[in-house]
């Protein structure tokens, strides 16, 4: 894939989700030595609600502490660790997989080290893109090749459409995963400007991997498959908008 | 055909909604949980769609006050104009995901609207008031407020925000 100069990349995201355990909360926290360069953290919580029918009506509600999420000091770079797993997200400004990938990595090795060597149940790799089209209003063809297809009958002046927000699930039977292409209008959009995000969310349930050599390079399969949608969903004219 | 950004002439039009359930009943339960489970994954680790979620429901707050009439607080409070809408709409542009997590948005007894931060006894406030301009304070439990300086640009909104991120430590 040719590198963009302007990547329309808004938050790029590898993410390990692992079968629940006994870590707790707690054992969390010993994470946070490792991570000097990460100085602002948050406690994530869980909202949990149960309602019972019966001859009386329960209901309870509770929440607790379930991840520990940190950030750099620029605010690009955030790392979420749950008592399930691991996510590891770069904002804007994109940089590049081998920089995502390998700190990543760094920070999975952080993990493991506290939460053990949990099987892992799902792996993510997951680009959110925002192009910004200029116009008030932009023929989708000329800059997406997926987009909601509006019948050809009805008259040109009710074909107009949006906001929308479309989700398309689509098999990936070599990698026993799913594509997720998610494509909608972002809020809040500037005078002159239809922003649409289009969000590939690649992910494989149960990954048959065994090491941490074979993981990572099976997130470089992943990534690859994202690029081939990625490049096969703009046109020429949203590769000179990015270039 | 095309793609637009917005439909002229229908200002009610809710902009959809990721995916949430209000379904009620044993069986709406159910729906409700498959709802939140997808919503979840959808959601996960993603600081890009929970930010937009934290900003569509902070949005539709904003909508709601921009209705509210005249004298809301039984006090004889002006109701937030259009300059009050406008600017808390620019404001809430430039927010980031750590401040929408602490963020409540409040009508201003002055005529207005306000996005007030909290952390334990760290606060912080931003207001745009219906004469145009804009207002900061921040403070530390009960010790003396300290001024914000925002002239009303852009970048002095940024800046406003990012001395209130620093402040409340998001």
């Amino acid at each position: 894939m040719p590198h963009y100069k302007r990547a329309p990349i808004t938050e790029a995201l590898i993410d390990i989700r692992t079968e629940v355990s006994e870590l707790r909360f707690e054992d969390l926290q010993a994470i946070r030595k490792s991570l000097s360069d990460y100085p602002k953290e948050e406690t994530r919580t869980l909202d949990e609600f149960k309602f019972q029918l019966g001859t009386e009506v329960q209901a309870a509600s509770q929440r607790r502490p379930w991840a520990l999420l940190f950030r750099n000091q620029e605010n690009n770079q955030v790392v979420q660790f749950r008592l399930d797993g691991f996510t590891f997200s770069r904002l804007e400004p994109y940089e590049t997989w081998e920089r995502l990938s390998s700190e990543a990595r760094r920070l999975w090795g952080v993990y493991r080290q506290v939460a053990g060597k949990q099987k892992i149940a799902r792996i993510a790799v997951r680009y959110i893109n925002l192009f910004k089209l200029p116009g008030d209003k932009v023929e989708p063809e000329e800059y997406l090749n997926i987009f909601p297809q509006v019948p050809q009958t009805l008259p040109d002046e009710l074909r107009n459409f949006g906001p929308f927000a479309m989700s398309l699930p689509m098999g990936q039977p070599d990698l026993k995963g799913v594509l997720v292409i998610n494509e909608r209008n972002a809020l809040m959009a500037e005078p002159g400007i239809v922003p649409i995000v289009v969000d590939f969310d690649l992910y494989v349930d149960d990954p048959v991997v065994s090491g941490e050599d074979e993981l990572w390079a099976f997130f470089q399969r992943l990534r690859e498959r994202k690029n081939l949608y990625f490049e096969a969903c703009i046109t020429d004219k949203t590769r000179e908008l990015i270039s | 055909m095309a793609m637009v950004a917005a439909i002229e002439a229908q200002s009610d039009y809710k902009f959809p909604y990721l995916p949430e359930s209000n379904a009620v009943g044993e069986a709406g339960q159910s729906l409700r949980s498959d709802s939140e489970t997808d919503l979840r994954d959808f959601l996960l680790g993603s600081v890009f769609w929970q930010r937009t979620r934290l900003l569509q429901r902070t949005y539709s707050k904003l909508q709601d006050l921009s209705m509210l009439r005249s004298n809301w607080d039984s006090y004889g409070a002006p109701s937030p104009n259009r300059n009050a809408c406008d600017n808390a709409l620019r404001i809430l542009k430039s927010m980031k995901l750590a401040d929408l997590e602490v963020l409540n948005v409040v009508p201003s007894a002055e005529g207005g609207v306000g996005f007030c931060f909290k952390k334990l006894d760290r606060y912080a406030d931003i207001e745009a008031l219906n004469d145009g301009t804009i207002l900061g304070v921040r403070y530390v439990g009960m010790e003396t407020p300290v001024l914000i300086n925002v002239d009303g640009s852009d970048q002095s909104i940024s800046a406003g925000l990012e001395e209130i991120r620093n402040h409340i430590g998001a």
